[in-house]
């Protein structure tokens, strides 16, 4: 497999972004028999119509979604689009989307996308090398159903991707597939053949406040109790500011850390909260939190969050150097919004952390998510999929 | 030109957005960074305070030294220990001159070694270790000590954690002996128990195989000596296991404690004769003679301490039996009962043995005397019941002395009105025995029925008495005197025709034995030694025959005779049945046997004025023996209330007769059988007469 990747700041014009993105792939890449193309793109850049103007100008399927800020070789950039073009004579990329989310069955509906993305070509009971999966923001359930759907539909083959994000306005956020845009469903790549991925994640949880205290109460992704008091009052107890009208608010607030003794991790959960209700005291997060598990907040500074990233990006190269018979083309990153705010003004740092570390011929592309999919353990082509916060996750393939 | 600048003025308006979102951002952080501090800052003065009353409070001596080795803090415990009023003062110490004052120079030196290696290979390590510290004081310490590793993954130097374990290693050491005592004494157990199942097993088969009648005899003699044995032993392992699962009881009664000396005198009797033991009892004139206790147990008591005297005491030795009264308090008292003897004697490490479960002084007494080494553990548990407590006084080859204490109710003394009834100031007595202590309690026993007295110490100063004042009414003399002999001295004051006195031979030895010499020589009647009051008092009532007491004795000497009563026997077990049947044929009852509870009340209910009495078993297939008596009870019949129902069962315990009675039962008779008592029972509930109840 081959890929390149094009960058733009381009986002008012679509046709010409198209054009310029095509230009730099059809100059770095020779296409194959398959290739499939990922747009992640600033959410003022049109995306369903630069994919389909894509789609016409490469004669493949693009996918993608909108994002806080882009990364390449290059580093950090916001106001940007950043295109990776798959092309591959022994892979089949196949791209499906799903029926709108918030319907009956979310389960159903993310497991009917997968098999509708099946090629035809699978042999029976075939997975694919790598599925990834583009996600909408603000869905009335937890980010975990996704990759325990896909897990299911697609017999643990590993997943990566995350949840489409904006300028944090939430409105804005969206995913799309060649032409056309979807604000609730999910859009699935997925690469069938010779691919063979390597992943690492890392979270920052070297500094904590004060005052662990264990989830009393909890369903889903809303948390009720914490010790004896409810999840506001022991936000209180930190001494921070729950006033909620600055939807900011939620990712300055830090993430919270979970240690949960279900035991089948071995890094710990981070989760980032995603609203707080003050009339009966709970809060919601963008994941699962389960009852049981000590929780405490993390305190993250821009330093802790570049040595992840360069801990992350060194874990990826030394899983891919253990697999010499394998030729890894590209690197796909997927970040947390909140890191990006947290990094504020430094914003290129990480960017520069991972160019500098980049191996030559290999392609990098990401984005800031809100809410994140990766492998937190993978081995003999089973993977235990899981979804995030306040992460940085990479995958290689 | 346009175009260029409608899109240069897009990308700033959208870049001027994205700094106005991140100033906010920022402005919200940094807000939320301070009041996240502050309150970190309280929650890390709240934990150190934590850490501070933890350390203030822990009995452990814990400290944290750096990676040279100098004290960072610890425990307030340390700082007693090592002399310092305040932790402040320990700071910056290195390790060596910290425990300098206390602990050993070779302490110090191991202990900074082991800390440094704890640091150097990040490495926990722990170990127990014995110290005699500067004081002299010994010490047994547990020391773990933990390399201290910060956030960074960086060596911080090492934490020490030391537990005095002096007492729990002690505790440990006193468990692993008593676990020991306990395997040595199931191994006792299982010899105990074995021996004499030997001896029945092979008794039996000799018996059975023996045609020889006199064989087949000493065979059932060994059979009955072996059972008996095994019975002692089973009873002492049940009282012990009661003691220890707190279930054992005491049932108090009023009873004759001397009475009930002398029953245990009796049982012991037989091996003090075999042993030729002079076996002395005193008893303390004023000890009340009805006192409120558990007999029973308190016969225990005195029966084990006599029975491990005579034991272990050589032929030929002394034993004796002292009561004291040692104090009384209106309706309460406290009376010590010593036994002492001069046998083989117990060292003092044995004697810290002596009444401790499973303990026997020497392991190999249990071989070499037998006995479970259990009794004196339950003894010891008995009168620490009754609110005593008991000791042992012994040297090795100079005999033992075991004194114990109880407190008891006191009754109504009907000992003291019989003493009334003997007052005879015309009865002149004369005591002849070469034993000063003998004439001497006999001289106190006569004072306090108010009979005079004069003492002889041979037959030669007896018979000069009686030249001197005339004869006497009665004559109590020993059997085994130097010079002229107890039979030579009753056949001359016999002889004497002037005599119209009753004389009586006083002896431990076997009155079968001497009573055809001795009836010779005109001894009227035999008074066994060792000597009770009420024995005596007995002697001279019948002399006199004024008092019941001769009626009561002649009575229990008679056969019991209960032709024309019928009894019903409710028993389950061929073998018991057949027992019970052979053992009551002398007495002419006639006995009905049912084989369970449904059967035996099948028999009453067709013929209720047919029985006087009714044996019953409580373990039965069918109908147990606690229904069949209250279905009996519940009959519409008049004689269903009135028939005495007695308990004839191997359940024993307290429990076991309240539910018997609660049953409706009147009395209880434990398995195996003691046939005295079987005799007791139909004695009390059918008299010695004819006439049905």
């Amino acid at each position: 497999m081959n890929s390149a990747v094009a960058y733009t700041s381009e986002l008012d014009d679509a046709l010409e972004a198209a054009a310029q993105l095509a230009a730099q792939i059809r100059e770095k890449l020779e296409l194959q028999k398959h290739s499939a193309g990922i747009l992640l793109c600033d959410a003022d850049m049109d995306g369903a119509a630069v994919s389909a103007e894509l789609s016409k100008l490469l004669g493949s399927e693009i996918l993608g979604m909108t994002t806080l800020a882009t990364l390449d070789a290059d580093g950090h950039h916001e106001a940007a689009a950043v295109l990776t073009v798959l092309t591959a004579d022994d892979c089949i990329f196949s791209a499906s989307v799903s029926a709108s989310l918030p319907g009956e069955d979310a389960r159903a509906a993310i497991i009917e996308a997968y098999r509708a993305g099946v090629p035809a070509e699978a042999a029976p009971g075939q997975r694919p090398g790598l599925l990834m999966a583009f996600c909408p923001y603000g869905l009335p359930f937890s980010g975990d159903l996704y990759p325990a759907a896909l897990s299911a539909a697609a017999g643990d083959a590993p997943v990566i991707g995350g949840v489409a994000s904006d300028d944090y306005d939430y409105e804005r956020a969206r995913v799309f597939l060649s032409g056309r845009s979807y604000k609730d469903a999910m859009v699935l790549l997925g690469l069938w053949g010779a691919v063979s991925p390597v992943f690492s994640i890392r979270h920052v949880t070297s500094r904590f406040a004060e005052r662990i205290r264990r989830i009393t109460e909890a369903e889903g992704n809303i948390v009720r109790r914490v010790g004896d008091e409810t999840f506001v009052q022991y936000l209180e107890g930190f001494g921070l500011n729950t006033d909620v009208s600055d939807p900011l608010l939620a990712f300055t607030c830090y993430p919270m850390m979970l240690i949960s003794d279900s035991g089948d991790e071995e890094t710990p959960l981070m989760r980032h909260i995603c609203g707080l209700n003050r009339e009966d005291g709970s809060g919601a997060f963008f994941g699962d939190v389960p009852v049981g598990a000590l929780a405490n907040i993390c305190l993250i500074n821009k330093d802790d969050l570049v040595r992840a990233c360069r801990e992350s990006m060194g874990s990826l190269l030394e899983a891919a150097a253990a697999r010499p018979e394998y030729t890894p083309s590209t690197i796909l990153c997927i970040s947390c919004c909140g890191r990006a705010v947290i990094l504020g003004a430094n914003a290129g740092a990480e960017g520069k952390a991972l160019s500098e570390m980049l191996p030559p011929g290999i392609s990098l592309a990401g984005a800031y998510c809100l809410g994140e999919i990766c492998p937190t353990f993978y081995k003999d082509g089973k993977a235990l999929n899981r979804f995030h916060n306040c992460s940085i996750t990479f995958c290689m393939f | 030109m346009e175009a260029d600048l409608t899109k240069e003025y897009s990308n700033l308006t959208r870049l001027y957005k994205k700094l106005e979102r991140d100033y906010r951002a920022l402005t919200l952080m940094h807000e939320q960074t301070e009041r996240l501090r502050d309150a970190n800052e309280a929650a890390k003065d709240q934990s150190n305070f934590y850490t501070r009353l933890l350390l203030e409070n822990t009995p452990c001596i814990i400290f944290m030294l750096d990676l040279k080795m100098n004290f960072v803090m610890g425990s307030a415990h340390l700082a007693s220990f090592l002399g310092y009023r305040d932790m402040r003062e320990m700071v910056d110490m290195p390790f060596a001159g910290l425990f300098g004052a206390v602990m050993p120079a070779e302490w110090i030196e191991n202990a900074g070694g082991h800390c440094r290696r704890t640091m150097d290979e990040r490495r926990p390590m722990s170990n127990e270790e014995q110290v005699t510290l500067k004081s002299g004081k010994n010490l047994v310490l547990q020391v773990s000590m933990t390399p201290a590793v910060g956030k960074d993954g960086a060596g911080q130097g090492v934490v020490v954690v030391m537990n005095d374990i002096t007492e729990l290693v002690r505790a440990r050491e006193e468990a692993q002996r008593a676990s020991t005592a306990k395997s040595d004494f199931l191994a006792n157990m299982s010899h105990e128990m074995r021996t004499p199942m030997n001896a029945i097993i092979g008794m039996t088969a000799i018996a059975k195989t023996s045609s020889d009648v006199e064989r087949k005899i000493y065979c059932l003699n060994k059979i009955e000596e072996a059972s008996t044995h095994l019975l002692g032993v089973i009873n002492d392992i049940l009282d012990m296991s009661k003691i220890e699962a707190n279930r054992f009881e005491l049932s108090p009664e009023v009873f004759n404690f001397e009475k009930m000396l002398q029953k245990v005198v009796n049982v012991v009797n037989f091996r003090v004769e075999e042993k030729q033991q002079t076996f002395t009892v005193r008893i303390d004139r004023d000890i009340p003679g009805f006192l409120v206790g558990d007999d029973q147990r308190l016969a225990q008591v005195v029966a084990n301490l006599l029975s491990n005297a005579v034991k272990f005491t050589p032929e030929r030795g002394e034993v004796r039996l002292d009561t004291r009264l040692i104090r009384q308090e209106e309706r309460q008292c406290t009376v010590e009962v010593a036994v002492s003897d001069t046998g083989i004697g117990i060292s003092p490490e044995q004697q810290h043995l002596l009444f401790t479960s499973f303990s026997q002084a020497d392991s190999g007494i249990t071989r070499k005397f037998g006995g479970t080494g259990l009794g004196l553990a339950i003894s010891r548990s008995i009168v620490e019941m009754m609110g005593g407590s008991i000791r042992v006084d012994s040297e090795p080859g100079r005999g033992s002395t075991f004194t114990f204490r109880f407190d008891a109710g006191v009754a109504d003394d009907e000992g003291r009105d019989q003493a009334k009834k003997l007052r005879r100031r015309d009865l002149r007595v004369l005591v002849v025995d070469d034993a000063p202590e003998v004439l001497e309690y006999f001289t106190d026993i006569l004072q306090r029925f108010g009979v005079a007295c004069d003492t002889a110490a041979n037959g030669e100063e007896a018979l000069g008495l009686i030249g001197d004042k005339g004869n006497y009414g009665m004559y109590f003399v020993d059997w085994d005197m130097p010079g002229m002999s107890g039979i030579e001295l009753a056949g001359l004051i016999s002889g004497d025709a002037d005599q119209d006195a009753l004389v009586v031979m006083i002896s431990s030895a076997e009155w079968s034995s001497i009573e055809k010499e001795a009836r010779a020589a005109g001894v009227k009647r035999f008074l066994p030694k060792p000597l009770f009051p009420s024995a005596v008092f007995d002697c001279i009532a019948a002399y006199l025959g004024t008092d019941e007491a001769l009626a009561e004795r002649e009575e229990e000497q008679q056969p019991m005779q209960f032709a024309g009563r019928r009894v019903l026997l409710a028993e389950d077990v061929e073998v018991n049945r057949e027992i019970v049947l052979a053992l009551l044929e002398p007495t002419g009852l006639d006995i009905d046997c049912a084989v369970n509870g449904a059967v035996a009340l099948r028999l009453f209910s067709a013929a209720p004025e047919k029985y006087s009495m009714i044996f019953m078993d409580v373990q039965m297939p069918e109908m147990d023996g606690y229904e069949a008596a209250r279905r009996i009870r519940a009959l519409d019949a008049p004689r269903a209330a009135a028939v005495p129902i007695i308990a004839m069962t191997a359940n024993v315990f307290r429990e076991d007769i309240e539910r018997c009675l609660a049953a409706g039962m009147n009395d209880h008779i434990g398995k195996p059988l003691n046939f005295e008592e079987v005799f007791a029972k139909l004695g009390k509930y059918l008299g010695n007469a004819g006439d049905q109840s």
